[in-house]
C-alpha cells in the first residue's frame, strides 16, 4: 500500500504578494514593476546571495519562492543530498528570457541571457543553492496540473527515489507571473496537510476563504403548525399532520391522506392582509417569510442590501386549475386573473413586494430539492457580496395537479407514510413553507440576540440516472452529502443528526439509505424523516426541514420518525423513533432530493 | 478574474444553430407569433429519446449539446438553466387530461416531464454529468439568475466550463392566454418591420440559447463576459440611466467606451418608450441594435441577445438585420446589452473582445 505523503510547507508568490502556508508574508503596491517587486522580496530575506543578481526574472521568482518555502523549520540535514528532488512546471518555459535574448542578438548576443534560455535552470539554481542532488525535472503544461504533480512526485517518494521533494509551478512572462511551491515529505511533522490533488489545487488557487453565513431568523408553516412554536409542540407530542383532504376539490378526497396546512385561504389571506384571490402558495410563502424576518429582528435593516430567494414547483397552479376548467371549454373564457400569476416567479415577486425586498430576488425550481438549493444560493449571494441578508426557502401548496401527478406515478401511500420502514408503501403529499434569514458575519454582529447557527456546508449533485427514479447506488445523494461535508470541512463523525429526505417511497429510501451507508458505515448518527409529520411538501421541503435542522441545533433536538416498525433489511441502521431534547447537537445534515436527479444536502453548524 | 464565453449556441425562429453566417438573411414572418426553427435533432439526440420529449426539452437539450460541441467540451462542470414558463406543453397536456378525464386513468409521462428542471436534468442525464445542476424560474430574469449563478461558481472556484442557458417555449395555449392578456399586436405584419409599426403590443417568440462560461483564456473563446447586473422596479428613466452609468463605471468604462448597445426593444410603443428616451440621452452617440424582431418577445430572450453579442464580438461584424443606428463594419470591442421585461426587471450585460 502506498504511504501517505505530506505538504509540510507551501509558498505562493502572485499579485505582488507572498504567502507562506497561506498567510501573507509581504504585500507590495501594484505600481512597482515585476523586477522591482522581486528585489523587494529579496531584501526581506536577510540573506546575501550574489548569484541572485545574475538570474533572470523567472529564476529569481523560483529561487525566492524556494527560499521562503524552506525557511523556518526545514532541516535539510535530515536527508542525504541525493534524496531531495525538485520537480517544477510552467506554461511558457523560458519564453520571457528567450525574447530578451533574441532582441540582444542584434547588438551581439548576450551570454548571460543565453544561459537562462532553458526553464530547467530554475531547478538548477535551487539545487545549487541548497546542494540538492536528487531527481529534478521541469514540465511544460498549459495550466498547473495538480493531478500530474501529485502522481509524479508521489511515485518518486513511494518508490524511494526521493525522501523529500520541492514541487510546483513557476511561471513568468512580462508582467504576468505566479510561483506556487510545495515541500513534500514522507514524515508527518506537526500541523501538515495530506499531499492530495485536491489539497494541492486548493493551496495553488489560494482563494480568500469564503465568509461564514449565519442563520438569524426562521419561519415555518406546515400541517403540524402555523408557526415555529406550534410545529415544535407537535413534534414533542408526536402528532402527525396527515388527514383526509379538506381544502382540495378532488376525486381523491377520502382515498389518500394528505398533510394540509390547517388554515383556509380566507384565514391565511386575513392574517396577512392580502386578497383571498392569491395563490395559496403565495399566502403560505408570505406567512412563513414574514415570521422569519420578524424573528431575525435585524437592526437597521433598511440600510442593508436584502434579497429574497424562494422556491416552488408549480407556481400558481391552484388558480390555473380553476382557469383551465373554463378555458378548456372555451378558449375565450376563464378569468385571466386566475392565470396571471401562473409563473413560479410570481409567487416570489408578490411576497418580495409585501416584504419590501427589491435589491435582489429570484426563484429556483428543481423539484423536491428546490428550497435547499434556494437556501444555499442565498448563502452564496452573501459570500459573493451581492447582498448582506437573504430570506431563503420555499413554499408549495397542495394542488390537484401534483396530487394527480404523484398518483399516476403510484407512489402515494393510502395510509400515513412510513419512511425508512421495510414495509413502506409511498409518500403522503403535504404543503407549507419554510424560510431562514441568512446574514453576513457583519450583520450577525449587530444582532441583539445571538444567531441560531451557521450554514457551514452545502452541495448540489446530479444523480444522472433517470428523470424521476433514484439510482440504486444513490450516486447523487452520496455525492451531495459528501460534497457538503467537504465544504464544511467536516467528517462523517462530526454529524450529530441527519434530517433525511425520507419520502417513504420504496425507491427514495432505498437509494438514500444506500448513500448514507456508503458514506457513514459503520458509525451512523441519529437520523429521521420529519416527512412522517409534515408529509412531503415538495418545493417547500428543503426550507421547512432547514428550519427544523436549525431548531435541532438551537434546542438540542432529535425528531422522531413516526410509525417506524421494521428495519429495512438492506441496512444495519434504523431511524430514531423518540423525540429527544437536550442532546449535544453541533452539526446537522439536511437532505433534499428531487426529480431530474437533483440532489442537495445542507449542513448547519453550531457557532 | 476574467470570465469568458467559450462557446454559444442558439435555437430560435431564425437560422441560428449553425453560425457560419450570423443573421445575414433573416427569416421573415407575417405573424404575431414566431416559432423556433427546429433542427434535425438526430445529430444530437437519440431518436428514441426525442420521441417523448416536448418542444422546449428538445430545443434546450439540442442547443446545449451544440454549445458544448462548439466549445469542444464533452463534460461541463455545471449545468444551469433559466426558464420563466418551464415545460408548458407537458404542463398543459397533464392539466387538460386531468380535467377532461376527471382525474382518473392519467398517463404519468406529461407530469414527469412538466417539472421546470427537466431541461437541465435531461442534459445531465444524457451526459451522465453528476455536477452542480440548477434551474431558475424567475420571469424576465430567469436567464440572468442562471448567469449570475454560473459567474459565482467560477468566482468560487467551484466549477469550470459552466453551461448556462435560457429556454422558453410558446404553445398554442400560452399564446392564446398571453394574447388575451394584451401582450401581442392585434394586426399581423412583417417581423422585419416590427419597429415601424407604431402600435402597442409585441410579437411572441421562443427559443433556447446556451453559453459555456470559463475562467480560462483560450483561442476558442468567443468573448469576455465582463459584467452582468439586474435591477427591479427602477424609479423612472433617471434611475435607469444612473444605474447603467454606475454599472459601466464598475468596470472602469464610460458610455463612450461602448461600441454597440443591444436593446430589448420589442415593437410595443409602451414597452419601447424607455429605450427611445435613452436613445436620445445616454445612448445618443452609440451604435445601437435590436434583436426581438428576430426571435420574438419571451422572458428568456436575453439569452438570444447574449448569444448574438458574443458572436458579433468574435466576428467583428454587426449584422445589418439587427442594426438600428451605426455601421456594419464598426468591429465592436465592447457591447452593452440592455433589456427589460415588462418594465419591472431590467438587465445589463457587458460583452467584450478577449
Amino acid at each position: 500500500m502506498k504511504q501517505d505523503n505530506y505538504i509540510t510547507s507551501s509558498c505562493i508568490i502572485s499579485n505582488h504578494t507572498v504567502y507562506k502556508n497561506g498567510a501573507v508574508l509581504l504585500s507590495e503596491q501594484a505600481a512597482i514593476d515585476v523586477p522591482g517587486f522581486l528585489n523587494a522580496v529579496y531584501k526581506t530575506l536577510d540573506t546575501n546571495y550574489a548569484r541572485y543578481y545574475k538570474m533572470d526574472n523567472l529564476n529569481k521568482l523560483g529561487w525566492l519562492a524556494s527560499e521562503i518555502l524552506l525557511s523556518g523549520g526545514f532541516d535539510k540535514t535530515k536527508y542525504k543530498p541525493e534524496d531531495i528532488g525538485v520537480i517544477l512546471s510552467n506554461r511558457n518555459s523560458s519564453l520571457d528570457t528567450d525574447q530578451r535574448y533574441l532582441k540582444s542578438v542584434a547588438d551581439g548576443a548576450s551570454p548571460s541571457l543565453f544561459v537562462y534560455t532553458l526553464p530547467n535552470i530554475v531547478t538548477g539554481e535551487i539545487c545549487i543553492r541548497n546542494h540538492f542532488k536528487g531527481e529534478d525535472a521541469f514540465f511544460i503544461a498549459e495550466d498547473f496540473d495538480a493531478g500530474f504533480i501529485t502522481n509524479y512526485v508521489g511515485k518518486l517518494l513511494d518508490d524511494d527515489v526521493l525522501q523529500a521533494c520541492i514541487c510546483g509551478w513557476v511561471e513568468l512572462l512580462g508582467k504576468e507571473y505566479k510561483a506556487a511551491l510545495f515541500l513534500i515529505e514522507k514524515v508527518k511533522t506537526g500541523d501538515v496537510t495530506l499531499f492530495t490533488k485536491e489539497k494541492v489545487t486548493k493551496i495553488f488557487e489560494n482563494k480568500k476563504p469564503l465568509q461564514d453565513v449565519f442563520i438569524a431568523g426562521i419561519g415555518v408553516i406546515t400541517a403540524i403548525g402555523n408557526n415555529v412554536a406550534e410545529c415544535l409542540s407537535s413534534f414533542e407530542k408526536g402528532e402527525a399532520g396527515m388527514a383526509n383532504i379538506t381544502h382540495l376539490d378532488t376525486v381523491h378526497a377520502g382515498k389518500v391522506p394528505v398533510a394540509e396546512v390547517k388554515m383556509t385561504n380566507v384565514e391565511l389571506a386575513d392574517i396577512n392582509g392580502m386578497e383571498v384571490a392569491m395563490s395559496r402558495t403565495t399566502l403560505l410563502s408570505l406567512t412563513a417569510a414574514k415570521e422569519a424576518l420578524k424573528d431575525a429582528a435585524i437592526p437597521g435593516i433598511e440600510t442593508l442590501r436584502i434579497g429574497f430567494v424562494s422556491a416552488n414547483t408549480v407556481g400558481g397552479m391552484d388558480k390555473s386549475e380553476d382557469f383551465f376548467i373554463d378555458f378548456i371549454a372555451n378558449n375565450s373564457k376563464g378569468k385571466l386573473k386566475n392565470v396571471f400569476d401562473h409563473e413560479c416567479g410570481s409567487m416570489t415577486e408578490v411576497v418580495a413586494n409585501q416584504l419590501g425586498i427589491k435589491d435582489y430576488m429570484t426563484t429556483i425550481s428543481t423539484a423536491c430539492s428546490s428550497s435547499a438549493n434556494a437556501i444555499f444560493y442565498g448563502a452564496r449571494l452573501i459570500r459573493n457580496d451581492v447582498v448582506d441578508i437573504v430570506v431563503a426557502g420555499g413554499a408549495d401548496a397542495l394542488t390537484k395537479f401534483t396530487l394527480n401527478g404523484f398518483n399516476t406515478l403510484m407512489i402515494l401511500d393510502k395510509e400515513f407514510c412510513k419512511p425508512f420502514d421495510e414495509n413502506r408503501r409511498g409518500l403522503n403529499l403535504g404543503e407549507g413553507a419554510g424560510y431562514v434569514v441568512l446574514v453576513s458575519e457583519k450583520v450577525m454582529k449587530t444582532l441583539n440576540q445571538s444567531a441560531y447557527c451557521k450554514l457551514s456546508g452545502y452541495n448540489n449533485s446530479n444523480d444522472a440516472f433517470h428523470q424521476t427514479a433514484s439510482s440504486p447506488e444513490g450516486t447523487g445523494s452520496y455525492l451531495a452529502m459528501k460534497g457538503a461535508l467537504e465544504k464544511a470541512g467536516l467528517t462523517t463523525s462530526d454529524i450529530d443528526y441527519i434530517n433525511l429526505h425520507g419520502t417513504g417511497t420504496p425507491n427514495n429510501d432505498n437509494a438514500e439509505g444506500t448513500a448514507v451507508k456508503r458514506l457513514f458505515d459503520p458509525h451512523y448518527p441519529p437520523m429521521s424523516s420529519t416527512k412522517s409529520f409534515t408529509g412531503h411538501t415538495l418545493g417547500a421541503s428543503g426550507g421547512i426541514e432547514a428550519v427544523f435542522s436549525v431548531l435541532a441545533i438551537k434546542h438540542g433536538l432529535i425528531y422522531p420518525n413516526l410509525r417506524f416498525e421494521t428495519k429495512m433489511h438492506e441496512f444495519s441502521f434504523e431511524p430514531e423513533t423518540r423525540f429527544k431534547k437536550g442532546q449535544a447537537i453541533s452539526h446537522v445534515m439536511s437532505n433534499s432530493f428531487g426529480f431530474g436527479g437533483n440532489c442537495s444536502s445542507l449542513i448547519f453548524s453550531k457557532i | 478574474m476574467k470570465i469568458y464565453i467559450r462557446s454559444a449556441a442558439c435555437i430560435s425562429p431564425q437560422k441560428t444553430l449553425h453560425q457560419d453566417d450570423l443573421l445575414t438573411n433573416p427569416v421573415e414572418y407575417n405573424d404575431t407569433r414566431l416559432k423556433a426553427i427546429e433542427p434535425d435533432y438526430s445529430a444530437y439526440l437519440d431518436p428514441k429519446l426525442t420521441r417523448r420529449m416536448s418542444h422546449v426539452i428538445k430545443m434546450g437539450v439540442g442547443a446545449a449539446m451544440e454549445c458544448l460541441r462548439n466549445g469542444e467540451i464533452t463534460m461541463p462542470g455545471a449545468v444551469i438553466t433559466g426558464t420563466a414558463y418551464g415545460c408548458l406543453e407537458d404542463t398543459v397536456t397533464f392539466l387538460t387530461r386531468m380535467i377532461d378525464m376527471d382525474e382518473e386513468m392519467l398517463p404519468p409521462t406529461a407530469f414527469i416531464q412538466s417539472t421546470h428542471n427537466t431541461v437541465a436534468a435531461q442534459i445531465a442525464l444524457m451526459l451522465k454529468c453528476h455536477s452542480y445542476n440548477n434551474t431558475f424560474v424567475h420571469k424576465g430574469i430567469s436567464f440572468e439568475s442562471a448567469l449570475l449563478d454560473g459567474i459565482m461558481l467560477l468566482n468560487e472556484g467551484e466549477a469550470d466550463n459552466v453551461l448556462v442557458g435560457g429556454t422558453d417555449e410558446m404553445t398554442d395555449v400560452s399564446y392564446t392566454i398571453l394574447k388575451r392578456l394584451g401582450l401581442y399586436k392585434r394586426f399581423r405584419g412583417s417581423n422585419l418591420s416590427l419597429f415601424k409599426t407604431n402600435s402597442t403590443g409585441t410579437i411572441g417568440g421562443e427559443g433556447a440559447a446556451f453559453v459555456l462560461l470559463s475562467d480560462k483564456a483560450s483561442a476558442v473563446n468567443l468573448a469576455e463576459l465582463t459584467g452582468m447586473q439586474n435591477f427591479y422596479k427602477p424609479i423612472g428613466i433617471d434611475d435607469i440611466e444612473a444605474r447603467i452609468i454606475a454599472f459601466l463605471k464598475k468596470y472602469n468604462l464610460s458610455i463612450a467606451d461602448v461600441d454597440l448597445v443591444i436593446t430589448g426593444k420589442n415593437g410595443d410603443l409602451k414597452n419601447d418608450a424607455g429605450y427611445d428616451q435613452l436613445a436620445n440621452t445616454t445612448f445618443n452617440n452609440c451604435a445601437t441594435a435590436n434583436y426581438k424582431h428576430l426571435c420574438g418577445e419571451y422572458p428568456t430572450s436575453s439569452a438570444f441577445a447574449l448569444w448574438m453579442a458574443a458572436n458579433i464580438v468574435k466576428s467583428g461584424k454587426v449584422p445589418a438585420s439587427v442594426l438600428e443606428v451605426g455601421a456594419e463594419n464598426i468591429m465592436p470591442k465592447t457591447i452593452l446589452i440592455y433589456n427589460h421585461y415588462l418594465n419591472l426587471y431590467h438587465s445589463l450585460m457587458l460583452v467584450s473582445t478577449c
